[in-house]
């Protein structure tokens, strides 16, 4: 039993590093970001098939603190690359530009439909 | 079941040290941060291997909580400084930040001027530099080998010491608390807790005397997902911290946990509410800021008169004086987090 839930979070910890391509590639912010939540969730996961596999229940506690505290980047995140500014605030000088050295690298409509 | 482990654990590492070759050498500051989010989740699993909860708890905390946030907002501001042309005079208190993300590489863009868009060139290029050029790759190669060589040579063959382990274990009935970390940290060893606490207020201080704080970045997000959001998330949160705070004294937990939980909170809701941050009265905040250490030291002399000496306590009063002084330190803790986040003084401060 304990050997199947190692398994099942070592599973985990390689999904994780698959996930990585995610947030290495790109292409726009919003993907490695979802990326990060979605590893908050996996690691979660492990947090807990560990507890149980090690017999440590105070790992529970890492995974509530963990799940209780991922969303923090999120609301971060959504707060820098929300919505653009309503028209009354004075807006910031530079117009939006793609980058040139990775060009399908987060276009302006990417961070508008979440 | 060890060989599971074994392999989970070297996958494990190598996913920590892949993780940091790459937001190391990362040249977009926002990969960077996302990879330093997810270094801070697979460190905390690393630290559940190596056995050390109390540990994993905080940088649990810290990793997922404060740190993601505090680099996003600061990537965020960082931007809107390098492309603020440096000619231009208008002090606009709260400059709204960029559009987009990444958006770290946008040439002639500051419409103000030639010298103001060489400025913001320039800007843009500290912020996404081109890597560095190979020279010397294959010596610290070298290096780092050699080193990890050694260090692993020097833990094959040395001998199993438990340590101070016994000698806790058997003062454990003088130290008030069941959770042997708890009881060196706030008994055994209750200058090292005070001097970390100290740096607390240090680091606090510090950010309050570059001067004061500009608005947090925040754009409008209409609905109700994050208004709803917080309203769920912040008794959950402030229960945990609350329950971390108590289970210190028998479990893994106590006062950096529950503060660094707690201070999450309060980031949470200061990018949730930034426009309608309350403005707190400066001098409550500097006694919550200053009461984890002044309360420790004040205990900590209490101690020197009444008690076996600084710094000790009594062993029947130990329990009540250590949640005394873990309350105030996650006070204090939260505060500081808090306001690091924050930057610098309240305007209020200086009228």
């Amino acid at each position: 039993m304990n050997l199947l839930l190692v398994a099942a979070a070592g599973f985990l910890l390689l999904t994780i590093l698959f996930g990585l391509i995610r947030v290495l590639r790109g292409p726009g912010s919003g993907d490695r970001m979802l990326t990060a939540q979605l590893f908050g969730t996996s690691g979660v996961g492990i947090l807990l098939l560990l507890g149980f596999a090690l017999d440590q229940p105070a790992l529970v506690d890492v995974a509530l603190v963990f799940a209780l505290l991922a969303v923090v980047a999120a609301v971060a995140f959504v707060r820098q690359h929300g919505l653009p500014e309503p028209a009354g605030t004075p807006m910031h000088e530079n117009p939006v530009e793609e980058q040139p050295h990775d060009p399908p690298h987060n276009p302006p409509e990417d961070t508008h439909d979440r | 079941m060890n060989a599971a482990l074994l392999t989970f654990d070297f996958v494990l590492l190598a996913g920590l040290l892949g993780v940091a070759w790459r937001c190391l050498a990362s040249t977009d500051l926002f990969r960077a941060v996302v990879l330093f989010i997810t270094f801070g989740l697979l460190l905390a699993i690393a630290w559940v291997r190596l056995e050390a909860p109390d540990i994993a708890l905080a940088e649990a905390a810290i990793g997922a909580g404060i740190t993601g946030a505090l680099l996003l907002v600061t990537l965020e501001r960082l931007k809107h400084i390098m492309n603020r042309p440096r000619t231009d005079t208008d002090h606009d208190p709260a400059p709204p930040p960029d559009p987009v993300a990444s958006d770290a590489d946008a040439p002639g863009a500051a419409p103000t001027g030639d010298a103001a868009s060489r400025a913001a060139d320039a800007g843009n290029a500290a912020l996404s530099c081109a890597p560095a050029p190979a020279r010397g790759r294959w010596i610290t190669l070298v290096v780092t080998v050699g080193l990890a060589g050694l260090l692993m040579a020097t833990l094959a063959t040395q001998e199993h010491d438990p340590g101070l382990q016994p000698t806790v274990a058997e003062h454990m009935d003088v130290s008030g608390v069941d959770h042997g970390i708890t009881a060196v940290l706030l008994n055994f060893r209750s200058w090292d807790t005070l001097l970390e606490l100290a740096m607390v207020l240090l680091a606090g201080l510090g950010a309050w005397s570059l001067g004061r704080h500009d608005a947090l970045p925040a754009r409008p997000t209409p609905g109700p997902v994050l208004p709803g959001a917080v309203r769920l998330l912040l008794p959950v949160a402030i229960v945990t911290g609350v329950y971390l705070l108590w289970a210190g004294s028998h479990a893994p937990g106590g006062a950096f946990q529950a503060g660094a939980v707690l201070g999450a909170a309060g980031i949470l809701v200061s990018l949730a509410r930034p426009h309608e941050l309350p403005d707190p009265d400066p001098r409550l905040l500097r006694i919550g800021v200053t009461a984890g250490a002044l309360l420790f030291l004040a205990i900590g002399l209490w101690g020197l008169f009444a008690g076996p000496a600084l710094l000790t306590w009594p062993s029947e009063l130990a329990y009540p004086l250590i949640l005394i002084i873990e309350t105030g330190a996650t006070l204090s803790i939260a505060l500081t987090l808090v306001a690091l986040f924050i930057g610098g003084r309240s305007p209020r401060e200086d009228t």
